[in-house]
């Protein structure tokens, strides 16, 4: 089972909310570590709880409303259980607490974002999202690296 | 002298449904409930803009209808393709699309039943809102939240392995299947076999245990008469995939059997309604409004004489003892949904032991062959036509969709009106009363994204309207996702 689960969501037919969706896809293609499960994903569902649960590291990719677009940010994300209110897509901390409260396993999580520019119909990012998907990549990368080296105190692991 | 003034109720956003709609209920002037009407806000209008592509693209195109039921549309699309190429497939391919549908079936009804209606089924139809979720189900039986997260995950599972992705999978193509089925993917397959059965067994159980809490809601949610419309084997067995269009009236007698989907206009008239997006399909020969129908879980039950697999064959005889008509209250789609996954688990159990399923021959190749072609399945929700027309080139031009949600619309909108009749009095809702009214068009489970084909965010919202015709009350929820 992989230590390290990537979520990358989004809507991939809404330019720059495709952000999360197409980072993972590359970072699936490139991903060659058996340490390492990327999904794309549009949207979270609770029935990742349980694959979250297996997890000692999420990370998660998504596009952000709020901010300057283009901007890129990684916060460290905290389950958010008690009164919610959702149909069937969860907010990354309300995913951790479904794993948490069911599989009784909350693993350290990250989001990394990108503010949007563009969200109409389309599947190509914004010139200005889109500049800033090496870096984002770069940041996904090095926190996997982190989290291994801390972990286990060698090896490198490379998902792209 | 005083002026009697009726008044009109609206609810807006309707929540935990697929997509958006709006309520509105009128009051007479005694503050009684006159008119309630369900309508769908969204429209996508994936019938035009699809004319002019190439018809071997329809299946992927028409798949990206429905985040919830893509393999519905790609089955139902694809059926239309192979009648344009006028072929057989193989097979296998035929076993193979319907493990797909099967699949499908479980995890779309898991999400109904475990992550929208299980809160008020266990919380009570006046629990908090704020607590009618998941985690509110999480917090008082926590096994059931469990249950419902696995047997989802079952039924994605399948699609991703057979599909390659869970959602908008292109596997099924026109003529057949793209790749066959590999021995390890089957394997893995029939291992989650065992515990998807335990699951659909023992919520069978409990929900039959707490049915008798809901006797109020059994009499007044949208119990009514109506026809029932599915399709069924020629033995009369509940089927996902192909077979005879059969409709039964309200008593339980059969009304049209063996009826061609592909005549399907002959029987089926379409109404167009100003105040709505939703089309209301109905059985020609009776008229409108009087063709009224059901599709989905409900009427495949009332339809079906048996369901072909050992334990859904004993549920089915128990639910056919509900009523000695067909039966009516659309209550009941929760149980029969139910009931369709137990069926669903042990179809899949037969067909993946079938010593031809891992068959390399999943594939006829052919060009077009006819100009018109018509597909049809039972999705989640109900019957599902795919008509096309295309010319020499095999370009569209021409394409219908009657979706499961459509076919419910004229029933949904009777069901609000019944519920509404029945708890909402005076001219302000109680979160109780909203909540029913709610709750009866989750019994349907709508898929509004489907059944109008719709984009965009457009919350549901109930308002109250008087005699003069003026908004005296709203309720808008925010949002719930």
């Amino acid at each position: 089972m992989a230590r390290i689960l990537v979520l990358g969501y989004g809507n991939p037919l809404r330019a720059d909310d495709g952000l999360g969706w197409q980072v993972a896809v590359q970072l699936f293609r490139a991903n060659a570590s058996p340490d390492v499960h990327v999904i794309p994903c549009h949207q979270l569902t609770p029935d990742l709880a349980e694959t979250a649960s297996f997890a000692e590291l999420v990370l998660f990719i998504d596009c952000s409303r709020k901010g300057i677009p283009g901007e890129l940010r990684c916060e460290e994300i905290f389950s958010q259980s008690g009164p919610t209110s959702f149909t069937h897509d969860l907010s990354p901390a309300v995913l951790l607490a479904l794993a948490a409260e069911l599989f009784g396993v909350c693993p350290k999580a990250y989001l990394f974002s990108i503010c949007g520019e563009k969200f109409e119909t389309g599947e190509e990012l914004s010139e200005t999202v889109s500049n800033r998907v090496p870096e984002l990549k770069m940041m996904v990368r090095r926190r996997i690296e982190e989290f291994v080296s801390a972990a286990s105190g060698s090896g490198r692991v490379m998902v792209c | 002298m005083e002026t009697a003034v009726s008044k009109s109720i609206v609810i807006d956003p309707v929540t935990r449904i697929e997509g958006h709609g709006k309520i509105t209920l009128h009051l007479n002037a005694d503050g009684r409930v006159e008119d309630a009407r369900f309508h769908v806000t969204q429209f996508r209008g994936f019938e035009k803009f699809s004319e002019g592509r190439p018809f071997s693209e329809m299946p992927a195109l028409m798949a990206r209808i429905c985040g919830i039921c893509p393999v519905s549309h790609l089955i139902a699309s694809a059926k239309a393709c192979d009648a344009l190429l006028a072929v057989r497939i193989p097979p296998t391919a035929d076993k193979l699309r319907r493990i797909f549908g099967l699949a499908q079936v479980v995890q779309s009804h898991a999400l109904s039943f475990f992550y929208l209606a299980a809160p008020d089924l266990l919380l009570g139809m006046d629990a908090d809102s704020a607590k009618a979720n998941l985690f509110g189900v999480l917090e008082k039986k926590p096994e059931l939240a469990r249950d419902g997260i696995r047997l989802r995950q079952f039924g994605q599972q399948i699609i991703e392995r057979l599909g390659g992705k869970r959602i908008h999978p292109a596997w099924i193509v026109p003529g057949g299947v793209s790749e066959p089925l590999s021995e390890l993917n089957r394997d893995a397959i029939l291992s989650g076999i065992p515990e998807a059965l335990g699951i659909a067994e023992r919520t069978l159980d409990w929900f039959k245990s707490v049915m008798e809490n809901f006797r109020e809601e059994i009499v007044s949610f949208g119990t009514f008469p109506t026809m029932f419309m599915g399709i069924v084997k020629k033995n009369g067995g509940l089927t996902f995939y192909d077979g005879g269009i059969r409709i039964v009236n309200s008593a339980g007698e059969v009304v049209a059997n063996g009826l061609d989907p592909a005549d399907y206009p002959e029987y089926i008239g379409e109404k167009v309604e100003s105040w709505t997006y939703l089309k209301s399909p109905y059985y020609s020969q009776a008229g409108y409004p009087q063709g009224i129908y059901r599709v989905g879980p409900l009427a495949r039950l009332n339809v079906a004489d048996r369901c072909g697999t050992p334990r859904a064959d004993q549920e089915l005889a128990e639910f056919h003892e509900l009523q000695r008509t067909a039966v009516l209250s659309s209550f009941h789609y929760h149980h029969a949904r139910l009931i369709e996954i137990l069926y669903c688990v042990e179809r899949l159990e037969q067909l993946l032991t079938d010593p031809e399923i891992l068959s390399k021959q999943v594939r006829a190749i052919a060009g077009p062959n006819s100009l018109e072609g018509v597909g049809c399945c039972e999705a989640p929700r109900g019957t599902l036509f795919h008509h096309y027309k295309i010319d020499e080139q095999g370009l569209i031009r021409w394409v219908n969709l009657i979706i499961a949600t459509g076919h419910n619309n004229m029933a949904m909108n009777r069901a609000v009106l019944q519920v509404a009749k029945h708890f909402v009095h005076g001219d302000r809702l109680t979160p109780g009363m909203l909540n029913r009214v709610e709750a009866v068009i989750r019994t349907y489970d709508p898929c509004l994204s489907c059944s109008t084909h719709a984009v965009g965010e457009m919350p549901l919202v109930i308002q109250l309207f008087n005699a003069a015709g003026d908004m005296v009350d709203e309720l808008r929820r925010p949002d719930r996702r």
